[in-house]
């Protein structure tokens, strides 16, 4: 026998890492196969079917413009069509599942490439060998990433090549007219499959983080499941308790949840859905002028919050990094190998579960919401207990406990409800951190909008409401945040039954809306500045004037009517008199109308609730897009001009 | 050459090496001994690199083991389960392995396997506990590593299988100076293979010498004496035992021999006889004393 000499063994920072990569990717082959599968099904499957939906949706489409086909050539080109639909609708329905599959499957690759962190005998097998950290967790991550993320952007780069044969064939066949609707669609659809793509490599990045804290497998494969979920959930809830706990908040969309969908990959996926959902809904064949102009762009791809998913992605990773190269391999078999994680995991699904019910027995009690009844807080505190305590006690058992020591996940239990309650206090109570207090400055705001009104009641013979309706005219905006200056921002004795309410789309996509009830003099002191010329004449006519100056716009008709009692009989003649464009000039209509608005103050607009002569209806036309308009106005007995302009076209018709 | 000082290695503050220093010369056939959770398993996890001591220090040729890869090609560790290996090949498995030492010997692997009579296509998971445990160490054995850890490694292998395996390691040995550490609980093939041993309990070394020297030092004396004895009447003599038979005493001691004999021999015995004792029974005895007592159960 010969005696080993003593050697200086360096250690090398990638130390067979070919090798050991090979060997993994080897280990993972089922799931590269399933991962391969779905990513084959999704997009590739569903770009095929609608390609083929289109082929035959646009020979039909030919053959009705060609307008010189037999039957059966007709009948032919239906009934492959509609067989086409039919697969199109299939592939569809396959492909969401395989997209779902997706990103399930990337769970469980990582799951089972970094099976050392929960698994003794994998910890035997792997540590043993002749690699070291550095080697094994880049390794490990590059393989879940080519067993991942490499079918997957394969099947995304296809879906791409299919989604833009798709989109020109498309905009052939719907015409010019919806060749909008077609660009919004194709660069939703492209947006979406980078976002699964994106949330597929952030849930590397996040699974890892939590499997590199568990020691068992149960715990390994359920906890980060759980997790994904609730961060979701507690970050959206507490948007949504802190903004409406704010003083003054309200009319928020669903775009207060928008930032949820940078930190966690199922709020990436859910947020992009809500969107998607409230888009196709309720944009996309909008065309009203909306206070919200619908942006087509998915909130991830928002800069702010795009940064932030890729930061922590990266704090992901790097946690993961730090925490397999600390943690102690004997705990392994234990359900977590950091201590403190037994009291944080099974915390953080309490408090995704408690955010709401704490909120509901606190918000009352908030200064905001005084007028909320607390009656319902004993029941709510009965339900936050039992339901917590139970599904405490489920993660307990998936953790491996026995109860033996029962008291401790009592007493775990009730701490946890205990933090959760003070953590919904704080979002609660904290008046938006600041949120209640601002007011954007004028070059961040996009568009505004502001309405002040008054209790109809106890005003019935006044005009009390007033607006300015979506400006993006920059003094009318400095205007507006000036105003916003002026309210109080928390409750005031005096405030009664005025109230303002404000709202901003500010340059970032994010909409800002505030309501407050405001005192008579503060009320008298808005609508004194708000109340302009200016500002009356384009909150009811610059509509009209902008609809005249689009390209293809023609006045239709025009309907002259008396309405109601207070009409001044002496315009009774003028009841339902139709006139054509030749008969009324719309624009000398418009010009008179100027002329009137210069005597415009608050007291003229305050004393003048609907004291009107007769009305008027202009139908605007527009000859390319077909759309069509009524411009509905009451005309005035302080209008003079515009009622000597009316009395000239009624006699000249006459 | 395998130095251990100082190394506390802890399960849920636990100590499950308390303290443990240790040296091991290279080339030796080191046989480890110990209760159940003495710790035998874990001070092989620290010397394969797998854990890191929660204090002190794991050296092999001077280097520490934990996360060196190139330390760590010089070791090989078999440990008591193989299910790691169950969706395996015999040939994924020397595969695997050929991947990461590169002084396995393809040659030498077949020269191994071709002794035994495994199935090289069929998974590990249709073996039985004792092929398995054949096929890694051939594997072990064919990656020519200088250092070979093998924990029960004769666990499940019949009589045959174990000579068979046997003689591989000892031909090792002979042929690459190979050091193999080795835990088991059947004392006889300790007895057998190694040149060394250590005893540890509840996280310490009990001892740590050479064999022939612990079978030296702990031996049997029959005795016989006029009047009664107790353990007490063998003052300045390390009685690891005292049994009883009629009018023969049978002591236990540990002590170097001429300076035991010269003690009992003060008491004027009628009778003096020693009788070596197997490493069984030295374990037993010297567990007996630590309070790891069999006799508790009767």
């Amino acid at each position: 026998m010969t005696a080993q000499s003593s050697v200086n063994l360096q250690n090398k920072p990638f130390y067979k890492f070919l090798p050991y990569f090979l060997t993994k990717l080897r280990f993972l082959r089922p799931q590269m196969i399933m991962t391969g599968i779905f990513a084959l099904l999704s997009y590739p499957l569903v770009g095929f079917f609608v390609n083929m939906w289109l082929d035959a949706g646009i020979r039909v489409y030919e053959l009705r413009a060609s307008q010189n086909y037999a039957a059966w050539e007709m009948q032919n080109a239906m009934n492959a069509a509609n067989m086409a639909q039919s697969l199109a609708t299939m592939s569809i329905v396959i492909g969401l599942i395989c997209l779902v599959g997706l990103f399930v499957f990337t769970f469980v690759t990582t799951l089972r490439a970094f099976r050392y962190l929960y698994n003794k005998n994998a910890v035997d097998m792997d540590y043993a060998l002749p690699v070291n950290h550095n080697t094994r967790f880049f390794a490990d991550l590059a393989a879940v990433f080519t067993t991942s993320i490499i079918p997957h952007f394969i099947s995304v780069i296809i879906g791409v090549i299919f989604t833009n044969v798709i989109s020109e064939k498309a905009k052939v066949y719907v015409g010019a007219m919806n060749i909008e609707i077609v660009e919004t669609l194709t660069s939703i659809v492209l947006q979406c499959m980078f976002v699964g793509l994106f949330a597929c490599f952030m849930q590397i990045a996040f699974s890892l983080l939590m499997i590199s804290t568990s020691g068992r497998k149960a715990v390994a494969a359920v906890f980060p499941v759980l997790i994904n979920i609730a961060i979701p959930i507690i970050h959206a809830l507490a948007l949504f308790i802190t903004e409406n706990n704010t003083y003054g908040s309200s009319s928020y969309g669903e775009t207060i949840f928008y930032p949820a969908t940078a930190t966690s990959p199922v709020g990436m996926l859910a947020i992009s859905v809500l969107f998607c959902i409230n888009f196709l809904v309720g944009g996309l064949y909008s065309n009203s002028s909306n206070l919200i102009k619908l942006d087509s762009t998915l909130p991830i791809w928002r800069v702010d919050y795009l940064v932030l998913a890729i930061l922590l992605t990266i704090i992901f990773f790097v946690g993961a990094y730090f925490l397999i190269k600390f943690r102690r391999n004997e705990r392994v078999g234990n359900a977590y190998v950091f201590k403190g994680m037994s009291v944080i995991i099974p915390g953080i699904v309490v408090l995704a579960m408690s955010l709401p019910m704490w909120n509901m027995v606190f918000a009352p009690l908030a200064k905001s919401r005084q007028n909320n009844s607390q009656n319902d807080a004993m029941a709510w505190i009965m339900g936050l207990l039992i339901s917590t305590f139970i599904v405490y006690v489920i993660l307990e058992l998936i953790s491996g406990k026995a109860f033996r020591k029962f008291h401790l996940t009592v007493a775990k239990w009730a701490g946890s409800v205990v933090v959760c309650a003070g953590i919904t206090a704080v979002f609660v109570f904290s008046n938006g951190f600041g949120k209640a207090e601002f007011v954007p400055a004028p070059d961040k705001v996009a568009c505004a909008y502001v309405y002040v009104m008054g209790d109809y009641n106890k005003y019935p013979d006044k005009n009390t409401s007033f607006s300015i309706y979506d400006t993006t005219d920059k003094d009318t905006i400095t205007e507006i945040i000036e105003l916003h200056k002026k309210v109080p921002k928390y409750k005031t004795e005096d405030a009664s039954d005025f109230e303002i309410s404000l709202s901003y789309l500010l340059t970032s996509g994010e909409l800002v809306s505030r309501n407050y009830l405001i005192s008579h003099e503060l009320y008298s002191e808005i609508m004194t500045e708000i109340v302009t010329p200016e500002n009356w004449y384009e909150g009811n006519f610059g509509s009209l004037e902008r609809a005249l100056d689009e390209t293809g716009a023609e006045v239709g008709q025009i309907i002259l009517g008396e309405i109601n009692d207070s009409s001044d009989p002496k315009y009774s003649a003028a009841n339902e008199v139709y006139l054509k464009p030749s008969e009324f000039d719309v624009n000398r209509f418009l010009e008179a109308i100027r002329k009137d608005s210069e005597k415009m103050n608050f007291e003229l607009y305050w004393n003048n609730r609907e004291k009107y002569v007769c009305t008027a209806e202009i139908i605007i036309r527009n000859k390319t897009t077909k759309d069509k308009h009524t411009y509905h106005y009451f005309v005035e007995g302080w209008m003079e001009n515009t009622i000597a302009f009316i009395e000239n076209c009624v006699t000249s018709q006459a | 050459m395998i130095e251990i000082k100082n190394a506390v290695m802890q399960f849920d503050e636990k100590n499950a090496l308390d303290g443990i220093t240790l040296s091991i010369p290279a080339g030796c056939a080191y046989g480890l001994l110990g209760s159940n959770g003495a710790g035998k398993s874990t001070l092989l996890r620290l010397l394969s690199g797998i854990y890191k001591p929660a204090s002190g220090e794991v050296l092999i040729d001077g280097n520490v083991v934990f996360d060196n890869a190139a330390m760590k090609e010089r070791v090989f560790f078999i440990n008591d389960e193989t299910a790691q290996f169950n969706n395996m090949t015999l040939t994924d498995m020397k595969n695997y392995f050929k991947r990461f030492y590169g002084t396995f010997s393809e040659e030498l692997w077949q020269k191994l396997y071709s002794t035994l009579n495994l199935p090289l296509k069929k998974r590990l998971s249709t073996f039985s506990k004792g092929m398995k445990r054949q096929a890694v160490v051939i594997c072990g054995i064919a990656c020519k590593t200088p250092y070979l850890f093998l924990d029960e490694a004769f666990d499940g292998l019949d009589p045959t299988m174990r000579i068979i395996v046997k003689q591989m390691l000892i031909d090792a040995m002979m042929d690459t100076g190979l050091t193999v550490i080795f835990s088991s609980h059947n004392l006889g093939e300790i007895d057998e293979f190694c040149d060394r041993v250590g005893l540890l309990h509840a996280g310490k070394v009990v001892f740590d010498r050479e064999l022939d020297s612990v079978k030296g030092s702990v031996f049997k004396i029959q005795t016989a004496f006029d009047a009664p004895v107790t353990k007490d009447s063998f003052a300045g003599i390390d009685v690891l035992h005292t049994e009883n038979t009629g009018s023969i005493t049978h002591l236990i001691v540990r002590g170097e021999r001429e300076e035991v004999r010269a003690a009992v021999e003060k008491l004027s015995p009628k009778l003096y006889d020693e009788v070596p004792l197997s490493l069984e029974e030295i374990f037993i005895y010297e567990m007996e004393v630590l309070g790891y007592d069999s006799s508790k159960l009767g």
